[in-house]
């Protein structure tokens, strides 16, 4: 990075501190004009070239009436950014390794479409999307998580060349915006369970629970498998079918019982149990020397758990 | 609290080098249809079978049948268009070589776009070849078809910059209905398209009245223009075929009233050679010595003429004529200093006239010329017959000055002869080998140039100087902007005469026969079986017709004379007339002035169509009842993070305090209560609570 940009990123975020809600405005968007606008500007050069050669004032009136459009499509281009409003949605959890989600809620102020805005994260891919006016939507920024614990939504940049492409407009967005990582699952034999726990093989097979209890009313994101297809085929709707495990079973995962070489691969293989037992619907409880989580079920004592895991040994920030 | 559109809107992204989209190349092609289309008026036709070739190749790409032509293909095709261009054209630095290279090139290009870039770089090879198109067309209309062609051109660029379309309705039909989504996308970048470019006509305009004007940096190939009009000789039959067209020649504004009809003889050309059927220029008329400019001080023959009475100021905007001669009225005393006089009184430009030009002029119309007096041989070329040929002429001419005496009698004799045995008309016989014979004594009906001609022969046979002298007569004036438009019908030769002591005078023989010729213009002069062979507007017979090819007529000379001609001079004046003083520092506030209130109106506009969000009075109430709310709380240290609910916010508040914790009950049961049932009655209750809410201890 050239000192001049380095000294214009410093100034830019001086300028829009990180914050829970960002509005872009008059303060924080740039404009300039970008490679094709400069290309541009080479096509309008050569047509008044023509126009003064030939002393034909058509030629030359065209050649100024593109300069007169790239103008007013800075103000267009300024108008597509204006009032677009930036919020993050509640935080998402992702393991080591894999992509984490970072959900932002885009709304704007004005009753106005805006266009092809370009969110560029770092050196992820950039993920471009269109506000249409008086519906705010969800985009999903994906950053590859490589540490534990919480990762900080960086910088991103939101860029558009609406109308035309000669220019380009951006403006740096610091959301206060974090992913829960929890250490990459790795499998290892036996769960650290305490002393007269567990019977062989008993938490393997159950993938879910066998038992049938009843029906539940269909919520998103259920595994199509659970759905009472049956049901649905008479024309009942969409209804679940609820399993639960035959026997409640309850085991304590240990951090005493872990055996591992480091502390980083105890958690991941902590990891990988609560995800096993969550996932068979397996009640289970977790002992860390630093927190103890009692027994429960459920996506929310999961990610309770591996919270818990992700944030073992770090200074928990807020 | 914020109702989220479900769908995740975030697509891949359209980078730089991603495929073009079908609505696209379509629209592409459409758009190319119209750049190319006016070009065709002068490239060879086969570059549009090129165009069709290219066309369907570009598109079995697309569909996935055929590739992108390898080295070999592209090699071999611009090789044979590069051969087509040398055989229909030849190998020369001409306009219409230029632009069919360009547009071969520009056509060709459709083989090689392979992504988004290369679909940007033709949109600019687009605009270029746009521009190009107003070389050879500068009227208002091409102005117009330039707009529309811009805002294709625009469209194709915001298409690719512009969200699709929703598509509410047809989301299921979605892949049945191609055509009809690719349309609605076009129209959604139509239009907005058209509303920017509309916005920036007022600075266009700023731009074009301030920015100054340069003149050529180099030499550029000029439109090949047809030759039209008064050619450089004249022979019985060419202003009988030039007056059948209806093109305009020139268009005269006066400053000052308009002189009459009979007094408008526009002098083109003065031939005083007669090869015994047609008549030319003698080589002394062509030599360069004798031509003047406005500018040098007066000496040799313009010290001969005199200028008797007032004089009048003339500004003449002429067509592009393919011929340097241009059109004057006698006797001009200064003229534009780019055009040259001749001692005949003819005035020319330095080049053929390809392109529109401006001159203005001072003439006397009353006059007197006395060159030749010391120019023995200008008077024995104006003397000069052809050995042979019509004897009867030369006897009758002879014996008809011996009987006169002097040449005024003389040319009043003929004249009266001419009266009384002769009829003017655009279908005269065709004359045999003594044509000025057989015109005089036999067949005695013709037009103004058999008028002219033996006019002329009769005189020189007497043994008075005498000379042909064409141009046009009259003009059709315009009531609307008050301006003579002369057009090719108004073609017209008449002569002069050489009289001892009053020079060269000009005698019209026509006038003696068509005498309405003169005086109203050349369809009020004919009889109706003539009139038919000029060309007749479409509905000349009714007045409304008339009054709109008149206000069009006017429109089109406003648009050449403020706009085609809009040059550094007519610049000063005008910015004078607005800055009193013209420097750099005034032009640029007037461009700075002028172009920021363009860009506030703009923003004016938009902001204007784009309101902010309306927000209903319920919830305006509602967020201010929480926000009040949040200050109350803030009081005991809590104070709500994001993304959390009144609800959940304010039982976290409740077990800091819990003193406060049934009363904070009741507000939040009433604020839901208000908030998601709509229930506006409880609004007075939920402020009455909160008005004696009060989070101290």
């Amino acid at each position: 990075m050239s000192p001049f940009k380095k000294y214009f990123h410093r100034w830019a975020t001086k300028r829009l501190p990180r914050s829970m809600q960002v509005i872009l405005r008059h303060k924080t968007i740039y404009i300039l004009p970008g490679k094709q606008g400069l290309a541009f500007l080479l096509v309008v050069l050569l047509i008044w070239l023509l126009g003064t050669n030939y002393q034909n004032n058509l030629i030359l009136a065209f050649s100024f009436f593109l300069i007169s459009v790239m103008l007013v499509s800075t103000i267009h281009a300024f108008k597509n950014m204006l009032g677009v409003t930036f919020v993050p949605a509640p935080t998402q959890y992702a393991a080591v390794g894999d992509v984490a989600p970072f959900d932002i809620c885009i709304s704007s102020q004005y009753h106005n479409n805006h266009h092809t805005l370009l969110l560029v994260v770092d050196d992820c891919s950039p993920v471009q999307t269109n506000l249409e006016a008086g519906q705010p939507i969800q985009v999903t920024v994906g950053l590859t998580a490589q540490h534990r614990g919480w990762l900080r939504l960086p910088r991103i940049t939101v860029k558009s060349y609406f109308p035309f492409g000669f220019i380009r407009a951006w403006a740096y967005v610091e959301l206060e915006h974090r992913a829960l990582i929890y250490p990459c699952p790795i499998a290892c034999e036996k769960p650290p369970l305490g002393a007269g726990q567990g019977d062989e093989g008993n938490y393997y097979s159950r993938q879910r629970g066998d038992e049938f209890q009843g029906f539940q009313t269909y919520q998103l994101g259920a595994p199509l498998s659970q759905v009472a297809w049956k049901q649905y085929a008479r024309g009942a709707g969409m209804h679940l079918k609820d399993y639960r495990a035959q026997h409640s079973q309850q085991y304590w995962l240990d951090w005493q019982y872990i055996n591992a070489p480091d502390i980083e691969l105890g958690l991941s293989h902590m990891s990988y149990w609560v995800n096993q037992f969550a996932e068979s619907n397996i009640e289970f409880g977790l002992m860390l020397p630093n927190i103890v989580i009692n027994m429960g079920t459920g996506d929310t004592h999961r990610l309770q758990a591996l919270t818990a895991l992700a944030l073992f040994g770090l200074a928990v920030d807020k | 609290m914020i109702l989220l559109n479900k769908s995740l809107k975030a697509e891949k992204v359209m980078a730089i080098s991603s495929p073009i989209l079908r609505s696209s190349l379509v629209w592409l092609f459409v758009v190319q249809i119209f750049i190319l289309a006016p070009h065709f008026f002068n490239v060879p036709a086969w570059i549009a079978v090129v165009w069709v070739g290219v066309v369907f190749w570009r598109w079995k790409v697309f569909q996935g049948a055929w590739n992108y032509p390898n080295k070999l293909r592209k090699t071999l095709v611009v090789l044979m268009c590069s051969a087509g261009l040398v055989a229909s054209l030849g190998v020369n630095v001409s306009l219409v070589n230029m632009v069919s290279l360009l547009l071969v090139a520009f056509i060709l290009k459709l083989l090689e776009m392979k992504n988004r870039k290369d679909f940007v770089l033709l949109v600019y090879i687009a605009f270029f070849i746009l521009a190009t198109q107003f070389i050879v067309f500068s009227n208002i209309l091409s102005a117009f078809y330039g707009f529309f062609c811009l805002a294709l051109l625009c469209t194709l660029l915001m298409q690719l910059y512009q969200s699709p379309v929703s598509y509410k309705n047809t989301s299921s039909h979605k892949n049945k209905l191609p055509h009809k989504n690719t349309l609605k996308n076009l129209w959604a970048s139509l239009t907005p398209s058209i509303f920017i470019l509309l916005q920036a006509i007022p600075f266009m305009f700023v731009l074009f009245v301030v920015m100054p004007r340069l003149g050529s940096f180099w030499a550029v190939p000029t439109p090949q223009h047809s030759k039209t009009g008064m050619s450089d000789s004249m022979s019985p039959g060419d202003i009988s075929e030039l007056i059948k067209s209806d093109e305009l020649a020139f268009r005269v504004t006066f400053n000052g009233d308009i002189p009459a009809n009979e007094k408008l003889y526009w002098r083109s050309l003065v031939f005083s050679h007669f090869g015994g059927r047609r008549w030319s220029q003698a080589p002394q008329q062509l030599a360069r010595q004798d031509f003047k400019t406005s500018n040098q001080p007066i000496s040799g023959w313009r010290e001969k003429i005199e200028y008797l009475g007032d004089k009048t100021t003339y500004n003449i905007i002429a067509e592009a004529s393919g011929q340097p001669w241009l059109y004057v009225l006698a006797a001009p005393e200064t003229w534009s200093n780019d055009l040259l006089l001749g001692s005949d009184l003819h005035l020319q430009a330095t080049a053929p006239v390809t392109q529109r030009i401006s001159y203005t002029l001072t003439s006397a119309l009353n006059y007197r010329f006395e060159e030749g007096v010391q120019n023995a041989i200008e008077l024995n070329q104006n003397l000069q017959l052809p050995i042979t040929g019509n004897p009867e002429t030369r006897r009758i001419a002879g014996e008809w000055f011996a009987e006169t005496g002097n040449a005024e009698k003389l040319i009043e004799k003929l004249f009266h002869y001419y009266h009384n045995n002769f009829s003017y008309t655009l279908r005269p016989p065709s004359l045999g080998d003594d044509s000025v014979d057989e015109f005089l004594w036999q067949s005695r009906q013709g037009f103004c140039e058999h008028f002219s001609s033996s006019f002329v022969f009769f005189m020189r046979a007497a043994g008075i100087p005498a000379r042909v002298v064409v141009g046009y007569q009259g003009g059709e004036l315009n009531t609307v902007e008050n301006y003579l438009a002369i057009r090719q019908r108004d073609a017209h030769a008449w002569a002069e005469v050489w009289i001892n002591h009053r020079g060269w005078v000009l005698y019209d023989p026509t006038s003696a026969v068509a005498p309405e010729r003169i005086r109203r213009g050349i369809a009020e002069s004919l009889n109706a079986t003539d009139q038919k062979l000029l060309s007749q507007h479409f509905g000349s017979s009714l007045q409304l017709v008339m009054l709109m090819r008149d206000q069009w007529d006017a429109l089109n000379f406003q648009w050449v004379r403020w706009v085609m001609n809009y040059d550094s001079t007519l610049q000063t004046a005008l910015l004078s007339k607005f800055l009193h003083d013209v420097n750099p520092l005034r032009i640029a506030l007037l461009v700075l002035g002028a172009g920021g209130i363009s860009v506030m109106l703009t923003f004016a506009v938009l902001f204007f169509c784009s309101r902010r969000k309306k927000i209903s009075a319920l919830e305006r109430s509602a967020q201010s009842v929480y926000q009040q709310l949040c200050k109350k709380l803030k009081g005991c240290g809590v104070a709500p993070v994001t993304g959390e609910c009144p609800r959940h916010f304010v039982l976290r508040a409740a077990t800091v305090r819990p003193d406060l914790a049934p009363l904070l009950n009741q507000i939040i049961d009433l604020y839901e209560q208000m908030v998601y049932a709509e229930n506006v009655s409880v609004l007075m209750d939920l402020k009455r609570k909160l008005a004696n809410f009060s989070s101290k201890k």
